[in-house]
């Protein structure tokens, strides 16, 4: 079934559509889901919880804004990562469209400005760096799981990333020394 | 701010900072889609056949890595990735041997042997092997994630294969411009269709669990290429020559042979040459009567240049013997100037009297004769590699399909030899009167190492190839042509 269809459905609040969500972005879900809760019950739970808030949220979908993908990666993510806090005792929540619990505005703005400063350096870096960088950070894959899907060794992984904040850490004002 | 709080500050800043990922990291990050893509793009330039700038040898070669850096990372999903990684591996060896053993000369003529033959029908079969794995693995991976199986491309990928060698083997190998269109628009769509279900299958691919590896991509791509180009380089350069058995000359051999050498030579039979002769073919021309001689010298260019060194001595010699019947003894000696580089092979082709002009000649004895080299004072002597003849099939713009047979040699000089010569001698009698004795020799000489894949002098002789730049191989064609009726000359 086409994605837009699933959407439709989900929208429509057709059942079809949770189960349609299930069947053909639950493995992404889940492959988002795994490196951030590492047990089992709290990944299912943690599905389940992401599927209800696409369930409940779908509204706040624009297709104009971002990819679907898109959305429901950071929604699954950011599931993902308050379930972690919830169980060490954070209980900043994250949603689908902040990043980080709400700072005050002071922190706000100095916060923005690194922000851009970052986004900055990773867009001079390769598509793949990039990628690198994402996963190690975002998806928070641990460094075994990016080597085997990059077909490399965990020793070269680690030395990219440490190459690539190097090189970030320089044009983020550091002096780039190891 | 000292290095350790920056570095943990710059951990701290990715991750709470990192948002929504930009569409080409949404769309990399997944176990399946490189891996997958390596194979299609393996798939596709393995099956690609572009005979230019080396390009039939590189792509596949390329290809082949490709599927194997992608094969590695989902070795491990299902049992039939699995059994096509085993596969592959053997496949991989088949392949490295074969590309290595190219290199060397006479690699044609293993494909005729039971053993290559056996090699070539388990490559086939394990090229059969991948593409049905290759389906079952995509159905298994649909259906490990809950989706309903099919993999109707690769399916087809495997079905097109079939129909390809089914034809090959039913003795299509020419066909039509429109036979060829329909065939790649087939293959077009089948590739399209895999690409196609490889970005289906993106959905069901995060299910996917690539194994570890130890090796790197890249150091895995570069060492396989580079055993690859050191073997093919190892090879060309220890194994370029034919295994010849030299020993030396017994210095007694034609003791006994005085009475006939002596007449040969009062008949003109040049020195050199006979002292290189066997003592068997020196008994052969036993009772000559009359001995005709015709010597040139060649140079290895089509320069008409005066000045251009001519290395390689030609003498023909016909013997006529004693008999019922008009009987020759035909010889054709050859002889180069010490110094001569020998890269590989050398080879040479008769147009024997019996075969050129069959109506007056018939052979009486077949093609013999020996090779000869001088070292720190020793003489050297061996059999041809090769003496026989050879039925082959050539395709000329201006003569078209031809086969033809003809007694044909193959043969090496060592690197060091001096003074490097041979000879070939047959006989043929007279069928009827007032024939011309034509007897043509195509000498080919190998002048630079041979290009890949390795081709000796006589394979090249056989494919019906023009002299062009002469590199690396140069043919000379000369003969000894006499009406022997026109004797004593007036």
């Amino acid at each position: 079934m086409d994605r837009q269809e699933i959407i439709q459905l989900i929208r429509d609040r057709e059942p079809e559509g949770m189960d349609q969500l299930l069947l053909h972005f639950g493995p992404l879900m889940r492959y988002i889901i795994a490196p951030i809760l590492s047990d089992p019950r709290d990944r299912e739970e943690c599905l389940s919880e992401v599927a209800m808030r696409v369930w409940e949220q779908i509204d706040r979908f624009d297709a104009g804004k971002g990819s679907w993908t898109g959305w429901l990666t950071v929604l699954t993510r950011n599931a993902a990562l308050n379930r972690a806090r919830g169980r060490s005792g954070n209980t900043d929540e994250l949603t689908e469209d902040l990043a980080s619990p709400e700072p005050t505005p002071e922190e706000a703005l100095l916060r923005r400005e690194r922000q851009e400063s970052l986004y900055r350096a990773l867009n001079g870096l390769s598509s793949r760096d990039r990628a690198l960088i994402y996963r190690k950070y975002f998806y928070m894959q641990p460094t075994e799981q990016i080597a085997r899907e990059l077909g490399t060794t965990v020793r070269a992984v680690e030395g990219k990333l440490y190459r690539l904040k190097k090189q970030l850490r320089k044009q983020l004002g550091g002096d780039g020394r190891g | 701010m000292d290095d350790r709080r920056f570095d943990q500050d710059l951990d701290a800043l990715l991750t709470e900072s990192l948002s929504v990922p930009p569409e080409d990291v949404l769309r990399g990050v997944t176990p399946w889609r490189r891996a997958m893509n390596r194979i299609l793009w393996g798939l596709v330039l393995g099956s690609f056949t572009l005979n230019f700038w080396g390009l039939n040898y590189l792509l596949p070669a390329l290809g082949h890595i490709l599927i194997l850096l992608g094969l590695r990372v989902l070795r491990r999903e299902n049992r039939c990735f699995r059994a096509w990684w085993y596969a592959l591996l053997v496949q991989t060896g088949l392949y490295a041997f074969r590309i290595i053993h190219m290199a060397a000369p006479g690699w044609q003529e293993f494909d005729k042997t039971s053993l290559g033959m056996a090699l070539t029908g388990a490559g086939l079969a394990l090229e059969f092997l991948q593409f049905f794995c290759l389906w079952l693995g995509l159905r298994q991976v649909r259906r490990g994630a809950g989706l309903p199986p099919g993999a109707g491309s690769a399916l087809g990928l495997l079905v097109f294969n079939a129909i390809l060698l089914a034809l090959i083997g039913m003795g299509l190998t020419q066909i039509n411009w429109f036979f060829f269109a329909a065939m790649l628009i087939v293959y077009l769509c089948i590739i399209r269709g895999l690409f196609r279900l490889s970005r289906e299958l993106d959905e069901a691919g995060y299910t996917v669990r690539p194994a570890p590896v130890r090796i790197p991509d890249l150091a895995l791509g570069l060492g396989l290429a580079g055993v690859l180009l050191a073997g093919v380089a190892v090879v060309s350069l220890t194994c370029s020559r034919l295994p010849m058995d030299w020993q030396p000359v017994d210095p007694a051999e034609h003791s006994g042979l005085t009475e006939i050498e002596a007449r040969l030579l009062e008949l003109g039979f040049p020195e050199e040459v006979l002292s290189d002769l066997t003592p068997e073919d020196i008994r052969d021309c036993e009772g000559a009567i009359r001995v005709e001689v015709d010597r040139e010298r060649h140079s290895l260019t089509m320069s008409w240049d005066v000045s251009t060194p001519k290395p390689l001595t030609l003498t023909h010699i016909a013997v006529e013997l004693a008999g019922e019947r008009e009987t020759w003894r035909i010889f054709h000696h050859f002889s180069w100037e010490t110094g001569t580089k020998f890269y590989g092979s050398e080879a040479f082709q008769l147009w024997t009297i019996y075969d050129h002009t069959a109506e007056g000649w018939s052979k009486l004895a077949d093609p013999a004769g020996r090779l000869l080299y001088d070292r720190d004072g020793a003489t050297f002597w061996s059999p041809y590699h090769s003496l026989g003849v050879e039925t082959y099939t050539t395709n000329s713009m201006f003569f078209g399909v031809q086969t033809s047979s003809d007694p044909m040699a193959s043969f090496s000089f060592p690197w060091n030899g001096e003074h490097c010569r041979g000879y070939v001698t047959y006989a043929a009698e007279e069928v009827q009167d007032g024939w011309i004795l034509d007897s043509w020799i195509n000498y080919v000489h190998q002048q630079a190492r041979s290009a890949y894949p390795a081709q000796t002098a006589r394979e090249w002789q056989m494919s019906g190839a023009w002299n062009g730049d002469g590199l690396p191989f140069f043919r000379i064609q000369t003969a000894i042509q006499f009406y022997p009726f026109e004797w004593p000359p007036s």
